[in-house]
């Protein structure tokens, strides 16, 4: 009998996620034709404090060497690199965007940094420099220094503040951040002046955020408009989409992108079509996804009516900077400060409400899941990335605790297969059906209003 | 009369179950052995000659397992986890939490009133948890599985297995022996660091009142006595703790089809 070949990616149910993936392949294109053309080039983390918007309005190429790891893990071609970075001593333990990125570069610098034929996408060319930061995640200061050393580039990164509940609320707290978040914006700036020798252009810079506070708008509205049921989008529609505003919010085709997509879940929204057929549960997901095997999200949602209404609290754009933030405000490292800072905090006052540390990576859960319904909650702790799963412990205690959601854990890893059990998954999910079943049963008796 | 079949078709063993209304009328269990559809037909069949039935008086079929979809009749399938849930509160009513030791997979079930499962944790990536490593040992020991239990509770010195893996378990199994170390003590010591798992894993879900444990595991005395010393509790053993799957996978079918008994 003839085997049918199973999907490891999803099918997705947007028209608009399966466009998604061209921004991705656009953004190292651009890179590789920057560094043909001579033009400078870098490789950026995830976007969250706008140091890339700085360096592209400088005129700096950028590709995300995390974006790449989600990739090769998507089309299962990151092994290798895996591989090659546990082989130059890196711990099997490390995050798997790391090795991967480690691996790609130790490959490409054999290659006399040459891009490798076999380079998934075309892969990445060698960069000018490394911009870091240490945003939530502690592996990305020696992971980027890591590939600095490999290629002998300089690493650039920016630190902001982070702190606990208590200290958020503490008389002056914000005004001193957004100083040193300035101070240290200020600094980037001046180092790319001199390592580039061109000067800052502001008003490109402040064109840039000006679309970006767009892109990322419509990124937000659509957030709100998969409160309804059916739920419009799925996660995996969630993580195809999210490409253009984590890496490209500050570009005019991926404003126009998000229009259309704002447009097309609207409009599912009011003729109440649902992304799955037969909406029965509808589930959170926390908080790095396993890119290699998306399509099993496709496999609840035909087996078991899951929709994954909303999901990885990082990922998503913040709501827009209140207008008497932006009030007054010219300078425009100091609105980058005042978003990023609100990006981080937004979720502090239902944090205290809940008595509850740290903010991240937790708060947002506890109001998801009354504004989004949510059935339960689908936890995928990761062997190789401590700040993404220390807190699920605390948050599936505090859903259960406050809330009477339950969570069913699911271990795995963002990039490496080999740590990834496809059919446990799919045993505990159909385990887990009973028990969301019977705590709608308890949060009804209890006067939950879902 | 109604009469309705449940099958638990597993990696090492099948089981299947009659049941009429609230009553168990027969059952058989035997090696799966790799052929889950010749397993399936000959113990439904089994079965079926015990209860003085024919497969034309059954009204429904449930069926769970590793090997439920080799099954070659129509069946309602339900998930391993709630056919043990169901199955154990048939047997028990009062039963909270039950632990299940089969061969793939240790699993802690929480159990609500009605059956259902509250909450579970599975252990199934290791073998060093589940009725897998027994049968691993058993062997090193060159002793029949059913042996252990009675010799592990002669024992008066444990062997310390220093790790969680079963690979590993064999190798420190294998080096006890060259050691001179008694077979209870191994045995016994082997009970040890599964109770301590099993224990991990209740404390995940919390303790409840009532706890029953089933599955192969439940067959060893051995172990069922260590893990009942680890928790500080009793625990319910059904007389044939191998069916409760099946029982259950009968009993959902039923709910699943809305057919009124």
């Amino acid at each position: 009998m003839e085997q049918k070949k199973k999907k490891t990616s999803s099918a997705k149910t947007l028209q608009t996620a399966r466009e998604a993936g061209n921004f991705g392949k656009r953004i190292l294109a651009s890179a590789r034709l920057a560094a043909e053309e001579g033009k400078p080039v870098a490789w950026s983390m995830v976007d969250w404090w706008l140091g890339g918007t700085i360096a592209k309005a400088i005129g700096i190429e950028l590709c995300y060497p995390e974006n790449y790891g989600a990739f090769c893990a998507a089309v299962r071609k990151a092994e290798p690199f895996l591989d090659y970075a546990e082989n130059d001593g890196v711990p099997n333990t490390t995050c798997g965007y790391a090795r991967n990125g480690i691996g790609y570069t130790r490959r490409l610098k054999e290659n006399n940094f040459i891009i490798p034929e076999d380079a998934p996408g075309g892969g990445m060319p060698k960069p000018l420099f490394l911009l870091g930061c240490g945003a939530v995640c502690d592996a990305r200061y020696k992971w980027f220094q890591s590939m600095g050393r490999y290629m002998d580039v300089p690493v650039w990164t920016l630190e902001f503040p982070q702190t606990g509940v208590a200290e958020f609320f503490m008389p002056g707290y914000k005004e001193e951040n957004i100083k040193f978040m300035v101070r240290e914006l200020r600094s980037f700036v001046e180092f790319l002046e001199k390592l580039t020798g061109r000067k800052m252009d502001w008003d490109n810079l402040s064109e840039r955020l000006d679309t970006t506070f767009k892109t990322h708008e419509l990124a937000h509205k659509v957030d709100l408009l998969r409160k309804s049921v059916p739920s419009p989008a799925v996660n995996t529609d969630f993580w195809a989409i999210m490409i253009p505003h984590l890496y490209l919010p500050d570009d005019k085709e991926a404003l126009a992108f998000y229009q259309r997509v704002y447009e097309e879940v609207k409009y599912k929204v009011d003729n109440k079509i649902g992304a799955i057929p037969n909406e029965k549960y509808r589930m959170a997901f926390a908080e790095l996804p396993p890119w290699h095997t998306l399509g099993i999200f496709d496999e609840f949602a035909a087996k078991h009516g899951i929709a994954f209404a909303i999901e990885s609290w990082n990922y998503h754009a913040p709501s827009p900077l209140p207008e008497s933030e932006r009030e007054g405000v010219n300078d425009p490292l100091e609105l980058i400060a005042r978003y990023s800072f609100h990006k981080f905090n937004e979720y502090t006052p239902t944090a205290q409400l809940n008595c509850m540390d740290p903010t991240i990576f937790t708060a947002p859960y506890l109001k998801w899941v009354e504004d989004y319904r949510i059935d339960g909650l689908f936890c995928h702790p990761l062997l190789s990335c401590r700040p993404a799963t220390y807190t699920l412990m605390h948050l599936r205690n505090l859903l259960m605790e406050k809330c009477k959601v339950p969570s069913v854990v699911v271990e795995g890893d963002i990039v490496d297969l080999r740590v990834f059990n496809e059919e446990e998954a799919h045993v505990k999910i159909e385990a887990f059906i009973e028990t969301m079943d019977h705590y709608r049963e308890i949060r009804k008796k209890e006067g939950f209003e879902w | 009369m109604f009469y309705q079949a449940g099958l638990d078709i597993g990696s090492f063993m099948s089981k299947s179950v009659i049941i009429e209304g609230e009553k168990v009328l027969s059952y058989s269990i035997l090696p799966s052995s790799g052929k889950f559809k010749n397993a399936a037909i000959t113990v439904l069949n089994n079965a079926l000659e015990k209860a003085n039935l024919t497969f034309s008086d059954l009204k429904i079929i449930g069926a769970t397992g590793l090997g439920a979809s080799f099954i070659p009749y129509p069946y309602v399938e339900s998930s391993e986890v709630s056919c043990q849930s169901r199955g154990i509160k048939f047997l028990f009513p009062s039963v909270n939490i039950v632990i299940e030791v089969g061969d793939q997979s240790t699993r802690v079930i929480k159990v609500t009133d009605k059956g259902k499962v509250a909450d579970c944790v599975i252990n199934d990536r290791c073998a060093a948890g589940s009725g897998r490593i027994l049968q691993i040992i058993a062997k090193v020991l060159r002793i029949n599985l059913e042996e252990m239990g009675a010799l592990s509770v002669k024992s008066n010195n444990p062997v310390r297995f220093s790790t969680g893996c079963s690979v590993f378990a064999e190798t420190e199994a294998i080096s006890r022996i060259a050691e001179g170390a008694r077979k209870e003590d191994i045995i016994a010591g082997l009970h040890q660091a599964m109770a301590i798992k099993i224990y991990s894993m209740i404390q995940k879900i919390k303790m409840e009142e009532v706890c029953a444990i089933t599955g192969g595991g439940a067959k060893d005395i051995g172990l069922v006595k260590t893990i009942e010393r680890v928790i500080k509790k009793e625990l319910l053993v059904p007389e044939e703790p191998l069916i409760s799957g099946a029982i259950g996978a009968a009993l959902i079918a039923v709910e699943k089809s809305g057919i009124l008994v």
